[in-house]
């Protein structure tokens, strides 16, 4: 059971329609899509997220 | 072709280039009219160091259409070589601006189709996974200046030089430094121009 992917898929597939989603996978080799999936579901439910930009680099 | 012009403007500047001024560029030259930025503190970088979203999309970082969101491992952007990763991966997500309608996920089909792969090679590849790689190979290509790139390779066949001193003078990964002076680089690269 994917549960991950399904909650990521009907955030953005569903609650929004977004138009692309591209990743940058971690350096674990055991990192799998569910686990992927977890760590985007862990960002939107993050609720210190003003939603602004932060840490912004001029490098 | 937009990736081809900001190719072109990358090979006239004369110093390391700079995040920012690609972002600009991105902008520029694409349909994309806004690119946030965002570092996470809950992203476990072993697991994913990053990713790109096109709007719309709803809170907590709302996104109209034609905007895009970046979010970067906090933890990453602040480890080892933080600044180094923070440019390569940013940039390679900054390359999605680029990406024609047919590479872009945007139906559970697409997405199911992309992710899995990350996790089994032999599965099918799709546009959308092609484009993947293809952003990775073109974050370099906009990071090192050809000029630049090929005096480097000339320095390392010579032994003059070693590819962890070329990252650090690119402020790139060591990885991706190595990458960078593949001897079929040029190979790789010449259809993505």
């Amino acid at each position: 059971m994917q549960v991950e992917l399904e909650a990521l898929k009907n955030r953005l597939f569903g609650d929004s329609q977004i138009k692309n989603v591209k990743f940058f996978p971690g350096q674990s080799s055991d990192a799998t899509p569910e686990d992927m999936a977890r760590e985007m579901n862990k960002f939107f439910a993050d609720p210190h997220n003003n939603g602004d930009d932060n840490e912004l680099s001029h490098d | 072709m937009p990736f081809h012009d900001l190719y072109e403007e990358v090979q006239k500047q004369k110093s390391v280039i700079s995040t920012k001024w690609l972002k600009e560029q991105a902008i520029a030259l694409s349909t994309i009219n806004k690119v946030k930025e965002q570092w996470s503190g809950v992203l476990d970088a072993s697991a994913l160091r990053g990713f790109y979203i096109e709007g719309p999309l709803g809170p907590p970082v709302p996104l109209e259409p034609n905007e895009c969101l970046i979010v970067l491992s906090r933890e990453m952007c602040q480890g080892p070589l933080g600044a180094h990763w923070r440019r390569f991966v940013y940039t390679k997500e900054l390359m999605h601006v680029f990406d024609e309608e047919d590479e872009k996920a945007s139906t559970r089909e697409e997405f199911d189709l992309q992710i899995e792969k990350f996790g089994d090679p032999t599965k099918d590849m799709s546009p959308q996974f092609r484009a993947e790689i293809k952003a990775l190979w073109r974050a370099l290509m906009v990071l090192c200046q050809e000029e630049r790139r090929l005096e480097y390779k000339r320095q390392l066949n010579a032994n003059e030089i070693s590819v962890d001193v070329i990252a650090s003078a690119l402020r790139l990964p060591v990885a991706y430094a190595r990458e960078l002076m593949r001897d079929n680089f040029e190979i790789v690269t010449a259809s993505l121009k």
